[in-house]
């Protein structure tokens, strides 16, 4: 089924990107779960990991173009952004003393640590460089949500490597100059 | 923010990048006036950048488990420049290696080496960095890639490379049970790599089984050699200082160190350094042991080993084994003596017949491989491997047990000290035993013939030169270029002088030699290649078979041969010819004298057209100061050395010199050698390309106009020199839109060089894409593609995947499909060459920029004006109205 939406999503219907969303969603929640309660200590996951264990077990090993696998890692890297986004604006207000109401145990998102970026900054400078160049915010995406290489990051936006490189460069300053002064975003 | 100032932003980001601080503030100056919140952006964008902004997003977002204690801390330091380490992998002789991930540009896993302290570690980088372009160039699956190379923190130097999972090669052959045939099969794909690597310029230099690993590839065992470039950046030369660290330890491998690194031959290496490290290496593998005891070299002063490494002869290696059996069975007690039955048993075979099968050929390859002398070795690798290959096909091989006088000499050189004479060798000899002495006698004895024949020749060689003078003088010299005259059809005269030349001097060696050099020379420079070769070839072995190796007329044979294959374009036998030459030049005169400027002169025109740009100006001045002093200011070689000088400096961006240096070299050549000299059309020539490239037209055109009218004149209509005269007039002519006259032009060039040149040659692609560029000018669009589409074959011949040259062909052939209307074909051509170029050459270069406006061109042409308009932003804003199509600039010669 989701090999189906995928092929769909890569056809250019928008409703099956939109669709596969939350099941990606789900599947990183839950495969981050299971992976913390079996790692050691002293270990990091990092998302590229989990991110291809959610593909394999959702995709199998079929192995659609790298077109769509590019569809399945953009709403990957969109469930982590998400994740992480929704994990700071709780600890934003738990910081505020706002909502105190407790969450059942089995809703709470794994305990992602946050990393070292302002992440509500961070998502807000992102939303801003995908409305004025949408292949960057596409390659911020990937790399950083989702944890692609360079090469896999080019392979999924059908563009060469040193163009992502090129570009990849620029949205990083780019992103850090808009953190650094946040009132330059008007 | 609007979209648009981003855009603009990041236009001028990306082009700032590129440039120099210094340059930045002019382009952002005129780019951003009146717009201050423009330039406000950008300035801070290239700070942030410039700063590097530490870990910013550098790292993925992480999913670490809740406890953060138990740091792995026993794994060396966290990272070395932008590496990440992963772990240890192992430590050497020289430092230590890591296994590391590299994130930017690209991530992957890289293996590096941090040289243990002791290296002079600015040196160390700047000879990385002098061989880093010819590294780059090297793409062989027997290769492993390096990378980079930098300094820790510490301040010492480091190395990053490909990481190569696999066993050091001698390991891998006995833990597979590998027989004979499978371990020569593994060494001849070796030989491989390493030819690649010399075809690009690059030696070895430490080549040993560690620096040998063997990797699987679904049960094919690949071979791979890791650590090129390492041992010339570490040291140029072993000396006392360089071979061992300051704590005593013994860096290079001497068991593997080929005679000229031992020293004392004062040789620079040269690729047959690796020639006899292969030698060395196959040893091993033929006998699991290396060819000198490692740990009486190891316990040996520093003089000791070299001297070992210079002189010593290593046994055969079925000798080797039969030693190593009679030591294991007398000392079978010590659980350590290694010896055949253990090879033999690891080979599965009776230690009698692995003798048997080493013995002969294995051995003379082995021995030939590893001679003292290195132009007794194989001349390159894939010679080596070739030999393999005729053993593993039971055909003979070309190595054979050194002669009985050959054996003599080597111990006359060995012993030069004490055997000054010939009485003296009779007492030494004497001494020695029975054997020997019988042996010294005959030797003696074909010695003193040897002396009478050497007589006999000399007197031989003045009837040669007697009639040498009469070719010269009266005949031949006439067609030589330089000096104007005859017409060029005396061709004729030298294709009968050819025949005539079969047989008749029998017995008269040193007449012929003379005959054919002048034959030989005369039609290079009539651009007759092949029956040059022949001549020269010939003339060549009969100075050596007349006055041996080390010979002012055998180096004069060489050079003159070297500069044969040179024209022809076969680089790499001309270079080590040259090289041979001017040793041979060095031991008979010393460092000053006019055959050592002459071939050290040749030997930087080659090195240069490898790209070693910084060895070429040294050694053209080193050549330059040895003419001053032998010629005085106001010679020819002196002029000639001040054009070449002028080329190099040319190449490395120093303009103003260059052309003060070739005027003064013109000027010079005009002189003493007269109006229609090629070397004062050589120097014209260059004068107006750097003229060209600057922007003065008019100027330039005059000089190519008149060097073309002289060659015309001098050489004749059919000359690949003409040719490289029309080419360079036709390309001046099509940047100043005169297309009609350069296309003739340049299409006269590409006959020319197809009749005088192997179809492959790379000058004949060079025609056809100057002439597919001006089809496509005057809109024979068909007519282009199939030009530059041949120009494409051939330079894919020759130049590796991914070449800046072959981006530029496919991208001009996009054009052509473009202008036929077949936009889907064009698209990604386009695209993808456009990458190439803006990768190989970066975004502001001239081809680049075509290659751009190409791309825009064809989705304007196409209908998708919002394509076209997006790339057209990436043009600098200067490039936008002023782009024409096609604007690619071409190269003289």
């Amino acid at each position: 089924m989701v090999t189906q939406m995928l092929r769909a999503a890569s056809d250019g219907d928008p409703q099956a990107a939109a669709d596969l969303l939350p099941l990606v969603y789900s599947e990183l929640r839950k495969l981050a779960r299971a992976r913390m309660a079996k790692t050691p200590p002293g270990n990091t996951l990092q998302p590229t990991a989990l991110v291809h264990e959610a593909y394999l077990r959702l995709i199998g090993r079929d192995n659609p173009s790298w077109n769509s696998r590019g569809h399945f890692f953009a709403a990957a890297a969109q469930a982590m952004r998400q994740i992480l986004v929704e994990q700071a604006r709780r600890k934003f207000t738990l910081k505020r003393g706002g909502n105190r109401k407790r969450i059942p145990l089995d809703e709470v998102d794994p305990a992602i640590e946050p990393p070292p970026e302002d992440v509500l900054a961070l998502n807000e400078g992102l939303t801003h460089l995908e409305k004025v160049d949408p292949r960057k915010g596409q390659i911020v995406m990937l790399r950083y949500f989702a944890g692609l290489t360079t090469e896999e990051t080019a392979a999924a936006l059908s563009v060469s490597a040193p163009t992502v490189e090129r570009e990849w460069r620029f949205a990083r300053a780019f992103l850090y100059t808009l953190l650094a002064n946040p009132e330059s975003h008007a | 923010m609007e979209a648009a100032k981003v855009k603009q932003a990041e236009q001028l980001f990306q082009i700032a990048i590129g440039l120099p601080a210094s340059e930045r503030d002019t382009l952002l100056a005129e780019r951003c006036a009146g717009d201050a919140g423009l330039r406000a952006l950008v300035d801070q964008l290239l700070a942030h950048d410039a700063t590097g902004m530490g870990e910013f997003m550098q790292q993925p977002v992480f999913m670490p488990v809740p406890d953060r204690t138990g740091k792995n801390l026993d794994s060396g330091p966290e990272s070395i420049g932008r590496y990440r380490i992963t772990r240890t992998v192992g430590e050497g002789g020289m430092g230590i290696v890591y296994l590391a991930e590299q994130t930017e540009p690209v991530r992957r896993q890289v293996a590096l080496k941090v040289i243990k302290p002791g290296m002079d570690t600015r040196q160390v980088i700047a000879r990385f960095e002098s061989e880093r372009q010819a590294l780059a160039m090297m793409n062989h699956p027997g290769i492993a890639k390096v990378f980079d190379a930098g300094v820790t923190e510490h301040g010492r130097p480091y190395f990053v490379m490909e990481h190569v999972s696999g066993v050091i090669i001698t390991e891998f052959c006995n833990e597979h049970r590998f027989n004979v045939r499978q371990r020569l099969e593994l060494f001849r794909q070796v030989c491989q790599a390493i030819q690649h690597a010399h075809q690009n310029g690059i030696i070895h230099r430490d080549i040993k089984p560690s620096n040998l690993l063997v990797g699987e590839d679904n049960g094919t065992p690949i071979p791979k050699v890791i650590d090129f470039g390492v041992a010339k950046a570490i040291s140029q030369r072993l000396t006392d200082k360089t071979l061992f660290t300051q704590q005593g330890q013994f860096i290079g491998t001497p068991a593997y160190m080929s005679p000229e690194q031992a020293g004392g031959t004062g040789l620079d290496v040269d690729t047959r350094t690796d020639i006899y490290s292969l030698g060395a290496l196959l040893y091993e593998l033929l006998t699991d042991s290396p060819p000198f005891d490692v740990e009486k070299l190891r316990q040996s002063p520093f003089d000791e080993i070299c001297r070992t490494i210079r002189e010593e002869e290593p046994p055969k290696p079925s000798t080797r084994l039969s030693e190593i059996a009679l030591a294991a069975r007398t000392q079978a007690t010590r659980p350590s003596a290694k010896g055949v039955p253990e090879l033999a048993r690891v080979l599965g075979m009776d230690h009698r017949s692995l003798v048997k099968q080493l013995r002969g050929d294995l051995d003379w390859i082995t021995l030939k491989a590893m001679e003292k002398d290195r132009s007794r070795r194989y001349a390159t690798a894939s010679d080596l491997a070739a030999d393999i290959q005729r053993y593993l096909n039971d055909e003979p091989v070309l190595a054979s047990p050194p002669t009985a006088v050959y054996r003599f000499k080597k111990f006359i050189r060995r012993n030069r000290a004490v055997a000054t004479g010939l009485a003296a060798v009779f007492v030494v000899l004497v001494a020695g035993t029975a054997f020997t002495t019988v042996f010294a006698i005959g030797q003696a004895r074909a010695r003193a013939e040897a002396e009478a024949a050497r007589d006999e020749a000399e007197r031989q060689a003045k009837i040669a030169q007697a009639v040498n003078d009469f070719l010269n003088n009266d005949l031949l010299t006439s067609v030589r270029p330089g000096r104007q005259g005859l017409d060029v059809t005396v061709r004729e005269v030298l294709d009968r002088a050819s025949e005539a030349v079969e047989g008749k001097f029998d017995g008269e060696p040193l007449v012929e030699a003379s005959v054919r050099k002048t034959l030989g020379v005369t039609y290079t420079s009539l651009g007759e290649y092949d029956s040059a070769e022949q001549h020269l070839r010939t003339a060549l072995d009969l100075h050596r078979a007349s006055f041996g190796e080390h010979h002012t007329r055998v180096a004069a044979s060489l050079r003159d041969l070297a500069e044969l294959l040179y024209y022809k374009g076969d680089h790499q036998d001309a270079e080590a010819l040259y090289r041979e030459a001017v040793e041979i030049g060095r031991s008979l005169f010393g460092a000053e004298h006019p055959d050592v400027a002459e071939a050290l002169n040749d030997l930087a025109a080659l090195v240069h057209l490898r790209r070693d740009y910084e060895t070429a100006e040294n050694l053209f001045r080193e050549a330059l100061t040895i003419r001053r002093k032998v010629y005085g200011e106001e010679h020819p070689k002196v002029a000639e050395s001040l054009h070449n000088l002028a080329g190099v400096l040319e190449t490395l961006h120093e303009r103003a010199a260059a052309e003060s240096l070739y005027r003064q070299a013109m000027d010079m050549s005009r002189r003493l050698l007269g109006d229609e000299h090629p070397n004062v059309i050589y120097s014209q020539n260059n004068l107006a390309r750097l003229l060209e490239s600057g922007g003065d037209f008019q100027e330039a055109e005059r000089l190519f106009r008149a060097a073309l009218a002289t060659r015309r004149k001098v050489l004749g209509d059919n000359h690949p020199e003409v040719a490289a005269s029309l080419n360079n007039l036709a390309n001046l002519l099509r940047k100043k839109g005169q297309y009609v006259e350069a296309e003739s032009l340049a299409s006269e060039g590409l006959q020319i060089r197809r009749a005088a040149l192997a179809p492959s040659h790379l000058h004949i692609a060079r025609s056809l894409r100057l002439l597919g560029q001006i089809t496509l000018l005057r809109g024979r669009a068909a007519e282009a593609e199939k030009v530059l589409g041949e120009c494409l074959d051939i330079r894919r011949q020759s130049l590796p995947q991914g070449h800046a040259l072959l981006a530029d062909t496919e991208s001009l052939l996009g054009e052509c499909m473009a202008k036929q209307t077949r936009f889907a074909e064009a698209e990604p051509l386009l695209i993808s060459s456009y990458e190439t170029l803006n990768d190989k050459l970066g975004p502001t270069h001239s081809r680049t920029m075509a290659a751009l406006n190409r791309i825009v061109d064809l989705y304007a042409s196409w209908g998708k004006a919002e394509s076209a308009a997006s790339w057209r932003a990436r043009l600098p804003v200067s490039a936008r109205d002023a782009h024409a199509p096609s604007g690619a600039s071409g190269k003289s010669e």
